[in-house]
């Protein structure tokens, strides 16, 4: 029944589309809104139609298209922290206006009107969150190094995993269910150092924003979230640069034209070196005897070139390439005997987006995505021993290497349609080509003359097809509603079995003679792809499998209602949702990573290990926010409640999620002190992780070795996650000293994590205190930790 | 002024951070909310026909966080009985010291006047004790099984790290019933003999090494024995089950090992495997800091513990 209201209803957008398109007298102006100085598209930027009380948005490409009444009109240009530009003109015909906007405000007329154009309470799309990159960048960081994941965290709705983690878990859902777009291609694996920092380098992106709920149509895939990334395009018309050496990493952006207001490109870089530091230090103390030789590094490559090739065309290409090593090489030879062990653990990203736009007629806009995404994971040993007996050298060998993977090779297309001031339609489609490798190990066995083996075994690459179309129009309907409709239909071709999906996506907003604006949304959503992890860290270990014929496909419908209001400069919203996920994925009791990889005898795949089960979330989420100003930044508050049912654990009972989080608490302020000194702070708060510890114990008896009884203790769990840690928080400042010289900026950041040091558990472990009494023991990772940056640019 | 404070913020950033490394190694101890233990009946009785005791162990389960967790609740009884009738049973006088020299706990044991010869089909377990809700469970005493073992000696040869390792290698066939579940556990031992009637007995481990399994069998460390399971065979005798004892050669190009072989094929009731294999991956899990929890099976109405039975063949050699 939900499905034919929803085709009665697309029928009846398309009528209305044709109507209105039949009926319409006026023309379209459309262009790009860039940055006056850089030539940058500035993505999201508003356009207002005051005296039809119409607007949009540009692109993601900073492309617009708006259509207006034939005659002397006047349009608003804003963006967020550039001077508006009131545009009169006289529409004859369809007319082609690229805009630049200056950075900076002035005070005056333009700038209450951009205000009103950009409201929160005037966006039909809720549950969606922006935050300038710019405030991230003054936001206090842990080493100095600036983390937009953990910036995301302190956002309503988006909580952050265990302490220091850069993972997401977006109203219940798990960091699988995020779609993490780096230029609208997906990202697998978003953390370095083992999860502790993302991917993501904050000099070389442009925009970042994330939506929790009330998806539109042209997005699908993941149940939870979309995280769009936006690189930067590099500055049309001159060579600048930026650069930072932290506790933990230094990076360097450079940005320039390639062809002057044609054609720019952007490259930034970042590597740690606390490896290169150490090395000399780890080098003299090892002897010719025994030496030991552990090693960590990770890096990140950032790249874009644009080209605009005349005035209906542009070409991106984007690139990232991300790479953690960790290595421990030891030797230690005794008499005549000599024995090496090589340790191992790497994982890699890789993408590859090829886009362009073009722009068909001032009201058809399309951009084409070619796309090549790839993940690799390793981990391995390599034990050998060396022994000389007389004169001859007898040598064994044991290694072991498990690598897995996903490669996705893929194509979209997305046409923006304008038909007139009272639609706004998307339609697309996509298709691509995933291979995984759910893991395989190679045994090395080498003992000479005597044995020797070398075999690989672990299950077979799957491959899948997944693919699918949209529609969907933001539909005017008058000066206080607003609405958009459309469908998302996704399908997977995997192990020769089809799935199909058919995911009816519905928002509207309804603006109240006081000014606040009430929404609702309702959207479901279906999610092809699995991370099969362990609910106690997000690592590199967690691997990404696809649904099979064994495996169903994840599905989630989420409905979110709220109300939103821009008071003064704070803009203030106010969120409930309901979400029901089903086909979530996890081990089997008992279950984990290392079962499944190293059980060299075992003729279990991957689909043993594993479950299927449900989830519920539901809650409520606050956010005051102040986006601009000398004092800037927002709270956000999240009451919530998350819970899990599998079959096959906890008895088949419900049990909370382990990131079910009632109260969560962040303040985020930011205060330009003076031209030269910024200060900055968080607070976050939240309840007690989830966790199951062992609750009763009783006396046994079980066969012994010797082949008699031994007496033992079991201890038995408490129900799945019935047990809660000590609360979360933390107070992270930070004062920033800026320099202006003549050739660029310099800047000191002082920062400091965990003011107060408070030792937020990490881990639970049972233990005895000092008066022999059993206790639990928490363990933390990050006391307080003060760290100095320097940063330049020019 | 500004360097003043400066200064001042960078000693007090030291101080803070020099208390922090401390809690950073020991932890912080924190009350986690436990709630209130409510003991109840847990035993743990597993019976093998031919054994000469009956060990059963009857305690009162505690809190994880109290320090005495094999408190033996007064007046405590237990009983197996067959459709009403008491076959065995365990009085609050019946205790006595199981395990080691070293490692010994107080539990109930019976010294049988004949081996055990407990009747097929299902045998309930009662627990009582005043002041707790009784516990009760249900098992099935399987027949014995009906299985012939082959064993060739010196049947391979090879080498471990280089050394020479002999290969004795048993085969073993089993008329699996149809039908039922059933799970096999075998142990081989081997025994010194120091005089005629006195021999010591020794667990030899077989299977503990992965690589070298026969396929149908899984090693358990619960029970210190492979486990053979008919599940997907129902029906079907398991035949031609090889299984490999290794012996290191000796400093006398000996192989090293003891003067008898004794296999031991125990026919289980399947809740008791299951018990097994929940406690070998719960140990597994509680060593890994990424696995999931896993709980321990229990067949009690209680939740606590495990009533199983079996049946068992031997087979010697010299």
């Amino acid at each position: 029944m939900k499905r034919e209201c929803f085709l009665v209803l697309s029928l009846g957008m398309v009528l209305g589309i044709g109507t209105s398109y039949a009926q319409g007298s006026g023309f379209t102006l459309s262009g790009y809104v860039e940055d006056a100085n850089s030539g940058e598209s500035l993505l999201g930027a508003t356009v207002w139609h005051a005296s039809s009380s119409s607007g949009t948005t540009a692109n993601i490409y900073g492309h617009y298209s708006i259509a207006l009444p034939a005659g002397e009109q006047e349009v608003l240009f804003s963006y967020l922290g550039y001077t508006p530009q009131k545009i009169a003109i006289n529409l004859k015909g369809d007319v082609k206006l690229d805009i630049k906007l200056t950075a900076g405000l002035e005070l005056g007329e333009a700038v209450v009107e951009s205000s009103a154009s950009e409201r929160i309470e005037e966006q039909v799309q809720m549950s969606k969150i922006d935050v300038p990159i710019d405030q991230i960048k003054r936001l206090p960081a842990i080493a100095g190094e600036v983390d937009l994941l953990k910036s995301l965290q302190l956002l309503p709705g988006v909580q952050s995993g265990n302490e220091g983690s850069s993972g997401i878990y977006v109203r219940g859902g798990s960091p699988d269910q995020n779609l993490i777009m780096l230029d609208g291609v997906p990202l697998y694996s978003v953390s370095h150092l083992f999860g502790f920092f993302s991917v993501f380098n904050a000099d070389a992106v442009r925009k970042i924003s994330i939506t929790k709920g009330g998806y539109p149509a042209r997005f699908g895939g993941r149940l939870s979230s979309i995280l769009e990334v936006t690189m930067k395009e590099g500055h049309k018309n001159e060579v600048h640069g930026a650069g930072s050496i932290s506790m933990l990493a230094s990076k360097l952006t450079l940005e320039g034209p390639i062809a002057k207001d044609k054609a720019s490109f952007m490259i930034s870089g970042r590597r740690t070196y606390l490896d290169l530091l150490l090395n000399p230090i780890i080098q003299a103390s090892n002897t010719e005897q025994s030496s030991v030789d552990p090693a960590y590094f990770f890096h990140d490559l950032n790249a874009k070139v644009n080209w605009r090739i005349g005035a209906k065309d542009r070409i991106y290409l984007s690139t990232f390439q991300g790479l953690d090593d960790f290595g421990l090489k030891s030797k230690d030879s005794f008499n005549n005997s000599t024995e090496e062990i090589d340790l191992g653990l790497d994982w890699r990203n890789s993408v590859l987006a090829l886009r362009w736009n073009h722009e068909w007629r001032a009201d058809l806009f399309s951009n084409v995505t070619l796309m090549k995404s790839r993940y690799d994971f390793n981990t391995g040993f390599d034990f050998k021993s060396t022994e000389q007996d007389g004169g001859a050298e007898i040598t064994s060998r044991f290694a072991s290497l498990y690598n897995s993977g996903i490669r996705d090779l893929g194509g979209r297309i997305d046409f923006d349609f304008t038909p007139n001031n009272r639609h706004f339609v998307r339609f697309g489609g996509n298709l691509t080509r995933h291979r995984f490798q759910p893991g395989a190990t190679q045994a090395i066995l080498d003992f000479g003359d005597e044995f020797s083996l070398d075999t690989t075994i672990g299950s077979p690459n799957l491959f899948s097809t997944e693919s699918f179309v949209y529609l969907e129009d933001e539909i005017n309907l008058g000066e206080d509603l607003t609405l958009n409709v459309g469908g998302h239909a996704s399908a997977l071709f995997v192990e020769g079995v089809n799935y199909f999906s058919f995911q009816p996506r519905l928002a509207l907003n309804r603006r109240l003679p006081s000014g606040i604006a009430l929404k609702a949304s309702y959207a479901e959503m279906t999610q092809f792809v699995n991370l099969l992890t362990n609910e106690g860290l997000t690592l590199p270990t967690d691997l990404w499998l696809p649904s099979t014929a064994q495996i169903r496909p994840q599905q989630s419908w989420q409905a979110a209602i709220g109300a939103a209001k821009t008071l003064g400069e704070i803009e203030v919203s106010i969120e409930g949702y309901y979400k029901e996920m089903e086909g979530l994925l996890g081990y089997k009791e008992g279950a984990s990573f290392g079962s499944a990889a190293f059980n060299l005898s075992s003729n279990t795949t991957w689909e043993d290990e594993v479950t299927q089960g449900e989830g519920r979330s539901y809650g409520a989420e606050v956010l005051f926010q102040k986006k601009r100003g000398r004092t800037s930044g927002w709270l956000g508050y999240t009451l919530s409640w998350t819970d899990r049912q599998f079959d096959d654990v906890n008895n088949g009972q419900r049990f909370p999620f382990t990131y079910d989080r009632r109260h969560d608490l962040s303040v985020v302020l930011i205060h330009d002190l003076s031209d030269k000194w910024t200060l900055s702070g968080t607070w976050v708060y939240g309840t007690g992780r989830a966790l199951t510890l062992n609750e009763v114990t009783y006396a046994s008896v079980i066969p012994d070795y010797e082949g008699g009884l031994s007496p033992i203790s079991l201890d038995i769990p408490s129900n799945r996650n019935a047990f809660r840690m000590s609360p979360y928080h933390r107070l992270d400042l930070s004062a920033t000293r800026t320099k202006v010289k003549e050739n660029g900026e310099r800047s000191l950041v002082l920062s400091v994590y965990n003011a107060y040091n408070n030792l937020n558990p990490f881990l639970a472990l049972p233990g005895t205190a000092d008066d022999g009494t059993r206790v639990i023991r928490e363990y933390g990772l990050f006391p307080f930790i003060p760290s100095i940056a320097w940063q330049f640019s020019f | 002024m500004a360097i003043q404070l400066l200064k001042h913020s960078i000693f007090l950033a030291l101080m803070v951070g020099l208390v922090g490394c401390e809690k950073w190694a020991d932890g912080v101890v924190r009350e986690i909310d436990f709630p209130e233990h409510t003991p109840q009946l847990a035993a743990t009785v597993n019976l093998f026909a031919g054994d000469t005791k009956a060990i059963a162990a009857l305690h009162q389960t505690a809190s994880t966080l109290d320090a005495n967790d094999a408190v033996i609740p007064e007046g405590i009884t237990a009983r197996i009985e067959k459709e009403g009738d008491v076959l065995l049973s365990w009085t609050p006088s019946d205790t006595a010291l199981v395990g080691t020299d070293w490692d010994s706990r107080t539990m109930h044991v019976l010294d049988l006047s004949a081996p055990l010869a407990l009747p097929e089909g299902e045998l309930d377990l009662v627990v009582e004790a005043p002041g707790f809700e009784p516990l009760t469970a249900t098992a099935v005493q399987p027949p014995a099984p009906i299985c012939t073992v082959g064993f060739e000696e010196g049947a391979d040869t090879t080498f471990d790290f280089g050394d020479p390792v002999v290969v004795d290698r048993f085969e073993l066939d089993v008329l699996n019933r149809p039908g039922i579940r059933d799970v096999y556990g075998i142990q081989l031992h081997e025994g010194y003999v120091y005089a005629p009637g006195d021999t010591t007995w020794q667990l030899v481990g077989i299977g503990d090494d992965d690589s070298d399994l026969e396929p149908r069998t899984t090693f358990n460390q619960a029970c210190y024995c492979l486990l053979l399971d008919d599940q997907g065979l129902d029906a079907q005798s398991l035949e031609d089950v090889f299984i490999d004892r290794k012996r290191w050669v000796g400093w006398y190009g000996e192989p090293e090992g003891g003067d008898v072989l004794r296999m031991k094929v125990v026919l289980m009731d399947e809740p008791l495997a299951q018990f097994y294999r929940s406690l070998e991956t719960h140990w597994e899990t509680q060593d890994s800091f990424f696995a999931n929890p896993s709980s321990i099976y229990s067949n009690t109405s209680t939740g606590y513990g495990i009533f199983g039975l079996g049946s068992s063949v031997e087979f010697f050699w010299e």
